[in-house]
């Protein structure tokens, strides 16, 4: 009954939207007005049209106009008017989100004249512009040095890689070309599965605050991507860029080739491919300092782990298909693979035994999209979508070590120990030990011989498999309401499948010593449908922005304990703008939900070592989590070319899914939605546009992120036991930092560039011509951390009450244009970390440092000496030479116990403790 | 210039990238003495029943680890010329941890088939255990299937054995080796328990099964080895000096040599004219009223006689004793068990014998 409720309310909104088209997310608006340059009196009547004519407006007796729905991107506009001579701009600027104002004079004249001045508007002012939004632009990415559009969006202001807002990873949804995409099985712990090739983009903006109710299934933070179109003619960029020439210490096996073209087809349909290619050998370096012992490997080569390297391939496509003077459909693709070994410090000395995981996602999608003519008396564009997206992760053994054909490129598919036990589900044949995984021997090839810490053979025995599918219906309407207001409303459907499959300790058979918990599976098929309805006005310089937004979801399973019942959720939203003495002023309150992660529905069976327990409960009756935002902002733009912007937000997040005890058992426990906290904060962004050849962005964010949790598969960690009379005490809400909850950041974007043609001339060439630079800083505070009792599961003071040092990076890119042969292009030299400073980015919960304190080394080594005391004779694989020191043709005694000491320090060497170290690489680009 | 080439050379992915740090080898290379003979094993725990890869690259030998909490025995492969183990062979699979298994008296043929002995037992207490004859390869040893299991009766003698050794290769197809009585006395410790040969055998391999045949005229046996040919054996009898030599196509046997006053003749190896044997020492042949004729032997000296012109020569190493030697397939070369010199025992309640001296392993070079 309660699905049949909620299904009837999605139509209802949808039917109150049904009069327009909404969709924008992937597009701006031109609107301005059209006059008379001798009187200066409105022309009504003017056309209006955008590039090929596809879209327009006519004025209104005011001589008004709007175009909805322009996709960003530069536009040529042409006016005509009985009487005037027809007026061209080119080189019009709309950005998705926002309104380009561009108004015209025209001459009373049958002859066409010179281009008149426009004046578009400035999106800082806009008070249309109600979303806190951080652009990056293609050229962004091409210019500054960051190479994924991840690593751009992490340089906006409250951006923690990923997290955005204090937010937990998770807490954000893609929005690309205005469809939404998600991983909604286990984004809080996964990636997306798909990559955008850098290449594609026209322009993304992340956006933090109270975003629009055409969006959801976010918290924190929604990542508005739009894509090109093929151009009108044929155009494309091909880039190399590797770290070969550097040499050691600055060689971590980078290989990367972008490519990209797009132009016309045949019948006004226009094509785009690209491609992103990369690998690298070490895929995760560090900059870990050298170990101390000459003996061990990392000695003499600390820059490069083994068994740690990774590749990605990313491909996309597109066709614009014209239908009609008024549709245009859509037809977009995206395959993405990620595959990477990962290093085990365990398998240090038999690398070929570590564990490794697969990613592999797809997109493909349709868009038709229908706009009205120029001079239709009831604007509408309608946007209907229709997409699958899949993702498939898997997680375990490699069958074999793959084989690099070029740098890191293996060109081949990772294949993995009981991948068709895992695909198939059959927890039945996982119950017996998986063929091909052996239990991990004691490894007898490290420099110290003893049998302990490091493993050879067998593995850690995981085989992790989960994909996600879904075909998601959306259809998006926008109704203009006059010149100054525009109707937003849309539905959507998505058909969603799960299937998991997990299976730890998999060379032992299930219950082995009470250890082994049994392989979980699940296979369900969830619903989830949004609709929502909004209004966007400006009066005068007031912009009001309401809507509201309404989801559900259900999880359609017959999972154990599942209720059978859908879950929905009403979002209202409303903001307020006004331009005051040049400054514009937004106020907004919104609230916002999202379902949960879909991993949390069904029980969880991992090694986790730092615990006894290896299996969480499973909730199919889980919630929306949700949060309400409040925020205040102010744009201005005291100078031209200078922009500030100053935001203060309050972000209540409620129903988070955290981990809650079963019964008094403190290792019995189900996922629940009983996380609650808050994150509050301010943000200071400046900006100096390009201008005299140099610009400036810099951001300060001050927040403070606050939850009664933090992450949901801790056990809620705000259990005590009361020291008095033992008992477990749970306190009615004790909230300390989230994980994320950074108080900090500066981010400072300093780019530069040499006039063309300056410079000193050497042998007739001038090395600094059009020299491109750009540097970006950042320095920020530390993030939070639970310290433990050493060798215990006890708390140190309340979690996360300790703190990493603060981190810095300086990033520089220097790139040269270049034409050779009539062929433009240019090469590049791209630093990160250029300083090479060595930031800690995590320590040990035991000591709160980054490696052991001598406590825990003599402990590992004490345990280690009990458990295999005998002494190694000569012909042992483990006998050394150089620890035999009495030459007795044994190592025993003392002897011994220094190996164990020696191998206790090189197993527990900090190795991820520590960021990236400065990485260089060169590339060529050309462009045609 | 050249620097710059190089650079741009790089940048078209010419030149290849560095590597990540590479494990060296730790293990120690060759033997931690030189001369003749050498200790190849330094072992706390018995090293046993060695034998030569077919190539001579390597020698395989069975090892107690006294790492492991149950003391399970292992197949190793140490190179030729002594250093440290390159391959270990151990027991695999679902329960091994809680028993002791006993990897011994392997053999590999010409192309590369493994046959050898698998016992497991609870731990502490070889009583009862399983055993079986495996087959398999020695590039993927843990796919050995069981071809016999042990004990097996013999119908042409009508006896049971309790135990194999002396294993070897005589053709890809065909293997030898001597059935033994086992017998566990008094407690059921390790200490107690001792075999004596009773016959010798005969396998015909066939795809993965084993035929097995009782080789007619070698009652109380005590070794047997390849005689040269795949239809020629070579082998002692209990309480005999003798080491005697058959056809096995014929049944024709002969003296092939004859060790007189030197005592009893056991562990018998023939490559070309190279005669090894195990002679005298702390050996004895005797009936016994539980047992029937048994031998026991702890050890005795090591003689290398050349067939060809005659001479020979004893080896021995003070306060020590010989047994099992194994000559490598060129004949230029031995490894033997050498344990304590201890003196037989005389009485069926004897709580110490001859199976568990906690023997290494010696190289002998005979050029």
């Amino acid at each position: 009954m309660i699905a049949r409720r909620s299904l009837w309310l999605v139509a209802l909104l949808a039917s109150l939207g049904g009069a327009t088209p909404a969709a924008a997310q992937a597009s701006g608006a031109v609107a301005g007005t059209v006059s008379d340059a001798e009187s200066g009196r409105p022309i009504a009547g003017a056309l209006v049209t955008v590039s090929d004519g596809r879209r327009g407006n006519v004025t209104d007796t005011s001589g008004a106009y709007r175009i909805r729905e322009v996709r960003s991107g530069t536009y040529s506009v042409h006016v005509r008017a009985i009487g005037y001579a027809p007026i061209r701009r080119d080189g019009l600027v709309v950005s998705a989100g926002s309104t380009t104002l561009a108004d015209f004079r025209m001459q009373p004249s049958a002859v066409e004249v010179a281009p008149i001045v426009v004046e578009t508007a400035d999106p800082v002012l806009d008070p249309l512009r109600t979303a806190t939004e951080q652009t990056v632009t293609a050229e962004d990415l091409r210019t500054l040095p960051v190479s994924t559009l991840e690593e751009a969006l992490a340089l906006s202001a409250g951006a923690v890689g990923e997290s955005y807002r204090g937010g937990r990873i998770g807490q954000e949804s893609f929005i690309i070309d205005g469809l939404g995409v998600k991983n909604q099985l286990d984004a809080s712990t996964g990636s997306l599965g798909i990559r955008l090739p850098p290449d594609i983009l026209t322009e993304a903006a992340l956006v933090t605050n109270g975003f629009s109710a055409r969006y959801g299934q976010a918290l924190s933070g929604l990542i508005n991507v739009v894509t090109k179109d093929g151009g009108e003619e044929w155009r494309g960029r091909a880039a190399f860029e590797t770290d070969r020439p550097f040499g050691a210490g600055w060689d971590h096996g980078l290989d990367r080739t972008v490519f990209e073209a797009d132009g016309p087809l045949f019948g006004g349909i226009r094509a785009l491919i690209a491609a992103d290619l990369s690998a690298r050998l070490d895929a995760e370096p560090v900059s870990a300092p050298p170990p101390e012992n000459p003996l061990d490997p990392r000695y003499d080569n600390p820059h490069l782990l083994p068994h740690n390297a990774g590749e990605q391939y990313n491909f996309a496509g597109k066709l614009t298909v014209p239908i009609g003077s008024r549709q245009t459909l859509r037809l977009f693709g995206l395959r993405s693979i990620d595959q990477r070994q990962l290093f085990d410090p365990a398998f240090k000395y038999d690398p070929d035994f570590g564990p490794a995981r697969r990613t592999a996602g797809t997109l493909a999608s349709a868009h038709l999209q229908h706009a009205t003519g120029p001079t239709a008396g009831l604007p509408l564009v309608a946007d209907l979508r229709v997409a699958l997206f899949s993702r498939d992760f898997i997680r375990g053994t490699l069958t074999e070590v793959p084989e690099y054909q070029f740098g890191a490129f293996t060109g081949d598919r990772f294949h993995f120990v009981g991948e068709d036990i895992a695909r198939a589900q059959d927890t039945a044949a996982a119950r017996t030990p998986i063929a091909g995984l052996g239990a991990p021997l004691p490894s007898n090839n490290s420099p110290w011989g003893v049998p302990a810490f490091f493993l050879t053979e067998g593995s850690r025995g995981e085989l992790a498999w989960n994909e996600f599918r879904e075909i998601r219906s959306q259809l998006d309407l926008t109704f203009g309401a006059g010149q100054t207001g525009d109707i937003f409303a849309g539905v959507e459907l998505v058909n969603q499948r799960v299937r998991t499959f997990q299976r730890a300790l998999g060379y032992l058979p299930v219950g082995t010593g009470d250890s082994v918990p049994p392989a979980t599976a699940s296979e369900f098929t969830p619903l989830a449908g949004a609709a929502y309805l909004e209004g966007q006005f400006r009066v005068s310089d007031l912009g009001i922005t309401t809507g509201l937004r309404y989801d559900r979801f259900d999880t359609r399973s017959d999972l154990p304990g599942s209720n059978g019942e859908a879950q929905s959720k009403f979002n209202p939203r409303i903001a307020v703008s006004t331009v005051l003495r040049g400054a514009t002023f937004v106020a907004s309150i919104g609230r916002f939900s999202q379902a949960p992660d879909y991993q949390y529905l069904v029980d969880a069976a991992f090694d986790d070592t730092t615990r006894t327990g290896r299996f969480r409960q499973g909730n199919p009756n889980l919630g929306f989590e949700g949060s309400w935002q409040y925020e205040f902002s102010v744009r201005a733009r005291p100078q031209p070319g200078i922009a500030v912007r100053v935001n203060a937000f309050v972000k209540r997040l409620e129903g988070l899914v955290s981990s809650v005890p079963l019964g008094v058992d403190p290792d019995s426990s189900i996922f629940g939605n009983a996380d609650n906290g808050t994150v509050r904060g301010g943000e200071v962004l400046f900006e100096r546009e390009m201008r005299q050849g140099w610009g400036v962005r810099a951001s300060y964010t001050l927040q403070q992120a606050l939850a009664t949790s933090t992450s949901a598969f801790l056990l809620r960690r705000v259990i005590r036991i009361d020291p008095f009379t033992g008992d477990t005490i749970i306190p009615a809400k004790v909230e300390f930092p989230l994980d994320y909850d950074r108080r900090h950041n500066l981010t400072l974007i300093v780019q530069g560039q040499v006039p063309d043609s300056s410079g000193p001339a050497l042998l007739g060439v001038r090395p600094l011509s059009g020299l491109e630079a750009a540097l970006i800083g950042r320095l920020s505070s530390g993030l939070p951390f639970t310290r433990y009792q050493p060798g215990t599961d006890t708390l140190v003071g309340e979690p996360n009450s300790a703190r990493l040092p603060a981190t810095s990076t300086f990033d520089m890119l220097l790139r040269r244009p270049l034409i050779l042969g009539g062929v433009r292009g240019s090469v590049y030299m791209d630093v990160r970390n250029l300083l090479g400073r060595r930031n800690v980015i995590a320590v040990r919960r035991d000591t709160g440092e980054p490696g052991p304190d001598n406590q825990v080394i003599e402990g590992m080594v004490e345990s280690a000496f009990e458990a295999h005391p005998e002494r190694i004779p000569y012909e042992s694989p483990r006998y050394r030479t150089h620890a035999d020191v009495d030459g007795n043709g044994y190592v025993e005694g003392e002897e011994l116990r220094s190996m164990y000491r020696a191998a206790a320090i090189d197993a527990t060497q900090p190795i991820f403790s520590y960021g990236s170290p400065r990485l260089a690489r060169v590339g060529i680009e050309v462009l045609f | 210039m050249r620097r710059l080439l190089v650079a741009l050379s790089c940048v078209a992915g010419a030149c290849s990238h560095e590597e990540p740090f590479a494990v060296t080898d730790p293990h120690v290379q060759g033997p931690r003495t030189s001369g003749s003979p050498i200790r190849l094993t330094y072992n706390d725990a018995d090293d046993r029943t060695a034998a030569w890869l077919p190539d001579g690259s390597a020698v395989l030998y069975s090892s107690e680890r006294p790492d492991l909490p149950d003391a399970d025995r292992c197949l190793r492969l140490m190179p030729a010329g002594g250093g440290a183990v390159f391959r270990e062979i151990c027991p695999r699979g679902v329960g091994q941890a809680d028993s002791t298994h006993r990897l011994e008296s392997a053999a590999v043929s010409d192309d590369g088939r493994l046959v050898f002995l698998h016992s497991a037992s609870v731990v502490g207490n070889p009583k009862g255990a399983f055993m079986h004859l495996m087959l398999g390869t020695l590039a993927d040893p843990h796919s050995a299937i069981q071809v016999t299991n042990v004990p097996y009766f013999v119908p042409e003698s009508g006896r049971t054995h309790g135990q194999v050794s002396h294993v070897q290769w005589l053709s890809p197809t065909r293997v030898v080796f001597l059935g033994e009585d086992l017998f566990y006395q008094g407690s059921t410790f390790l200490p107690d328990t001792f075999s004596t040969g009773l016959e010798i055998m005969r396998g015909e391999v066939t795809g993965e099964t084993l035929t097995l045949s009782l080789v007619p005229g070698t009652e109380y046996a005590s070794s047997v080895a390849a005689g040269g040919d795949d239809d020629t054996i070579v082998f002692t009898l209990g309480g005999d000096s003798r080491v005697h030599r058959m056809s096995l196509s014929t049944g024709t046997a002969s003296v092939l040599h004859d060790f007189g006053p030197a005592g009893i003749a056991r562990d018998v190896q023939l490559r070309g004219s190279t005669l090894v044997a195990i002679v005298g020492g702390s050996v004895l042949f005797q009936f016994e009223d539980a047992h029937g004729w048994v031998q026991r032997d702890e050890g005795g000296a090591l003689h290398v006689v050349d067939l060809a012109t005659g001479t020979a020569v004893v080896h021995t190493l003070p306060d020590l004793l010989f047994r099992r030697p194994a000559l490598s397939p060129d004949g230029t070369a031995l490894v033997v068990e050498v344990s304590p010199e201890v003196p037989v025992h005389v009485g069926p309640q004897s709580d110490y014998n001859a199976t568990n001296h906690r023997p290494d392993l010696w190289l002998f070079d005979l050029q």
